[in-house]
């Protein structure tokens, strides 16, 4: 029913689409005081001074690998934090001496599987992360990363073999996580959220930052398993520790979309409007309640995914999907986009717009990958499985 | 450490804050000459540059000023033009910023200028590659009314296009397309034009206009007067064009505006009735010249000169004749109507020399405007300039304000009748005379605030 009521706001959105776009056009500012840009770490940021420092000590000595592998891990944190992928091609840049080798270093391996996994070139980042696991198979790091890709592709058997080396070292909050998520999306969610709600309680210690990721995971097993109330309880204790993440703000927002409380969505991301996911959540929020704000988001949503078209980006299919089914109204593109999406990514949000998309271009023929993926998985989300229903009851 | 990674790998997707480091040039092409728009992020900018001279973690547009030749510098050395084997250097022309969906850029302007006209145009693409190589290039090239768009990355900084070449009898028939056009807006032309043939369908006897009897007369009048200005004003437009005579604008545009005030004046008090395309004439070769500003304006393309000026004076002419072919046969079914005689003869003639008459003041008014700028300066003696503008300025009202009542043209209808001696036309021409003078007024408006603008 929810989305029936999306799809009957559409057209609206698809009409100011049409109406002619205000066209920016470049101008010169009045004044030399106008602050154009606002950068992300301020020359006295520790972690900008730091950065300063390897990356002089590196042009002094080009052969310092340490040097190389600390600048590139700084990076890439930096762009998951900042969500900026420039910080990915810095981080390259400051590889690139080993990367080019036949045989790079352990450690430039591990690092150039994350920057390889971060641009979904997933093939490549196993193939890095196989090399560095022969080389030291006990580093769990390595054995963490091979899980989570496995688990993007839906592998299941191979990621939860690739969270086995963990237990060797007894029931760590790594292992916990590790089969935790596995079991998860495979009908284990009651098993996962309770050795995840377990680990919890023991690691007092756990910083804040763990601490988040584990609150959102077990609020989404909770989601799965159909406790909303428990759910939201995880939610917020995870948005009390006071940590800005956008993974969270993000799953809490579908949460209230879900629910219909688009008016705490609008709260919880006004400020968010620089995040594409974070802005698409906030656009939705807006429709339902009418905001005649929406407008301007739309049209920089647009700008934002014609401009990653135009590179060839495929990073943000699920998202785009999304954008274009519910607010552009235009199904079979949006249909086109989760389908390409699923061959890359085969999460649950991933299966989901899949499923919302064949349904709104009542064409079931093209969820059947998602109703094979729920049949073989054993995925036990109430949603998911009612879509599927009705996409099954849709068959002619 | 290891939970930041378990936190980091299973993170379900990317946020993705931040659309990637991308720059968008535009390139258009024209003839051997490049101009060019390049949008850099100011955030790339800073990395390579350094533009937060004052270390405070934001960019001002004073910073970002200041920084103008680094930029432009840093940037140029990694674009190169060619065109073919040889070299486009570039120069840069302006400054500016510019939103994209996510952060600001800077936008540089450059023309670059080659040997030759365009047909192969190489463009070799190195910014920001060596800092970042997921880094990307977004080109949007034009040339002749074709758009395509590449895509610059460290694996494809070099690329070539071939640059169609527009067909000969294609730029023959855009310029041509051109000449009909401006005939058409340009109400000045059409305005002359209609007061030397609002008297083809009458004759002169004993002081009074009279129906002529047959076409023929009224064709041959006709063409005798087209025919006139149109060999006057090709002979200004092609020495103009090719650069053998030069006049500027601000004085073929007021002698045009007067050119048509005397015509229609001529209607109302005949001073040269059987040799108007005598006046056609001299007054087309000012008009040609007014068409050569306008050809100029539009640009000429190399090689191919003659053509251009070929196809737009045809095209002028093909204009005209369909205004005179839309005019003659109507005026000759109505010449002998009192509606044609006193409305659309008297009364238009009476409205195209008022009309006109506020072009040659305005269009004179530009020649001022010219001292007027002078005159903002600060400088002795400006007073004077002041009061001379101030003067036109009024007097420019005070003519508006005598145009304005002809939304009534009653009032005009009877005031030409009592200049003649005549009793008033019957209500019901009056009633029509409104409807076209409405209608003659709306279409003179636009001209009349475009030229004053």
């Amino acid at each position: 029913m929810r989305t029936v009521r999306l799809f009957a706001a559409v057209a609206p959105a698809a009409a100011l689409l049409l109406a002619p776009a205000t066209v920016a056009a470049p101008y010169v500012p009045k004044d030399d005081a106008t602050v154009l840009e606002r950068l992300p770490l301020k020359p006295t940021d520790p972690l900008g001074r730091e950065l300063r420092e390897l990356r002089a000590r590196l042009a002094a000595q080009p052969d310092d690998l340490d040097a190389a592998v600390t600048i590139g891990r700084h990076y890439f944190r930096l762009a998951m934090s900042e969500g900026d992928p420039r910080f990915i091609g810095y981080a390259e840049v400051a590889l690139r001496p080993w990367a080019r080798s036949k045989e790079p270093p352990r450690n430039v391996l591990v690092l150039r599987a994350l920057l390889r996994k971060y641009r979904h070139d997933f093939a490549g980042a196993l193939d890095d992360l196989a090399a560095a696991a022969a080389s030291d198979p006990s580093d769990a790091e390595v054995w963490l990363w091979r899980a989570a890709i496995l688990l993007v592709q839906a592998d299941y058997v191979g990621a939860m073999s690739a969270c086995d080396p963990l237990r060797a070292r007894g029931e760590s909050l790594d292992w916990i996580g590790c089969k935790s998520s596995v079991e998860g999306v495979t009908g284990g969610a009651e098993r996962a959220h309770a050795s995840l709600s377990e680990g919890l309680a023991r690691g007092r210690g756990v910083r804040a930052g763990p601490r988040l990721w584990m609150l959102s995971r077990l609020a989404e097993f909770s989601l799965v398993l159909g406790e909303t109330d428990r759910a939201e309880r995880h939610f917020k204790e995870a948005l009390s520790l006071g940590v800005s993440d956008q993974f969270l703000l993000a799953a809490y927002a579908d949460f209230l979309l879900d629910r219909g409380r688009p008016q705490e969505v609008v709260t919880l991301l006004k400020d968010w409007t620089r995040s594409d996911p974070l802005l698409l959540r906030l656009a939705l929020a807006e429709k339902v309640l009418g905001a005649p704000v929406l407008e301007e988001h739309v049209r920089t949503l647009k700008s934002r995914f014609d401009a990653a078209a135009m590179r060839g980006d495929k990073l943000h299919q699920q998202e785009e999907a999304r954008f274009d089914l519910y607010l552009l109204g235009q199904r079979p593109r949006a249909l086109a986009l989760a389908k390409e999406n699923w061959t890359l990514q085969r999460e649950p949000r991933d299966a989901r717009i899949l499923l919302e998309a064949a349904l709104a271009a009542n064409d079931p023929k093209a969820a059947q990958p998602v109703l094979d993926w729920l049949a073989r998985t054993g995925y036990q989300d109430p949603y998911l499985r009612r879509l599927a229903a009705r996409l099954g009851n849709s068959r002619p | 450490m290891r939970l930041i990674a378990l936190l980091f790998a299973f993170a379900a997707a990317q946020a993705l804050a931040h659309n990637p480091s991308d720059s968008y040039l535009g390139l258009v092409v024209d003839g051997p000459s490049i101009e060019g728009q390049w949008d850099i992020a100011l955030r790339d900018l800073e990395v390579v540059v350094g533009l937060d001279a004052n270390g405070n973690g934001e960019i001002s547009w004073g910073e970002v000023r200041a920084s103008h030749a680094a930029i432009a510098s840093y940037a140029l050395a990694r674009l190169t033009l060619r065109s073919g084997a040889s070299a486009c250097p570039a120069r840069v022309t302006g400054l500016l910023v510019d939103e994209h969906g996510d952060g600001t850029f800077a936008v540089l302007r450059f023309v670059a200028t080659c040997p030759d006209s365009v047909t192969k145009l190489d463009v070799d693409y190195t910014l920001l590659f060596d800092v970042d190589p997921q880094h990307r290039g977004l080109l949007r090239l034009e040339h002749a009314g074709a758009t395509r768009t590449a895509i610059f990355s460290p694996e494809r900084s070099r690329q070539s296009f071939e640059l169609a070449q527009p067909s000969r009898w294609q730029q023959f028939l855009d310029y041509g397309r051109e000449g009909v056009w401006h005939i058409w807006i340009g109400f000045d032309h059409i305005l002359f034009l209609l007061s030397l043939l609002l008297p083809a369908v009458l004759r002169r006897t004993n002081g009074r206009w009279e129906p002529v009897e047959a076409f023929s007369p009224a064709f041959w009048n006709v063409f005798g007067i087209v025919t006139a200005f149109t060999v006057a004003h090709s002979i200004t437009l092609s020495l103009a064009t090719l650069g053998a005579v030069a006049l500027p604008s601000r004085l073929v545009e007021p002698a045009i505006a007067l050119s048509v005030v005397l015509a229609a004046l001529n209607n109302l008090r005949p001073m040269f009735y059987a040799r108007r395309w005598v006046v056609a004439f001299l007054f087309g070769l000012v008009h040609g010249l007014g068409f050569a500003n306008v050809l100029k304006e539009l640009g000429l393309p190399q090689g191919a000169l003659a053509l251009a000026l070929v196809g737009f004076n045809l095209g002028v002419e093909a204009g005209q004749l369909v205004i005179v072919g839309a005019f003659l046969p109507v005026a000759f079914l109505l010449r002998g109507t009192a509606f044609y005689r006193q409305v659309v003869f008297f009364g238009g003639s009476a409205l195209i020399v008022l009309v006109a008459g506020i072009w040659v003041v305005e269009r004179s008014l530009d020649v001022q405007l010219a001292i007027f700028a002078a005159a903002t300066r600060p400088t002795v003696g400006s007073y004077d300039n002041m009061r001379d503008m101030l003067v036109i300025a009024s007097a420019v009202r005070t003519a508006k304000m005598v145009v304005e009542p002809l939304h009534h043209p009653t009032a005009v209808i009877y005031s030409l009748a009592a200049l003649r001696g005549q009793p008033p036309p019957p209500t019901r021409h009056l009633l029509r005379a409104t409807l076209v003078t409405r209608t003659w007024w709306r279409a003179m408006e636009c001209p009349t605030l475009s030229a004053t603008s």
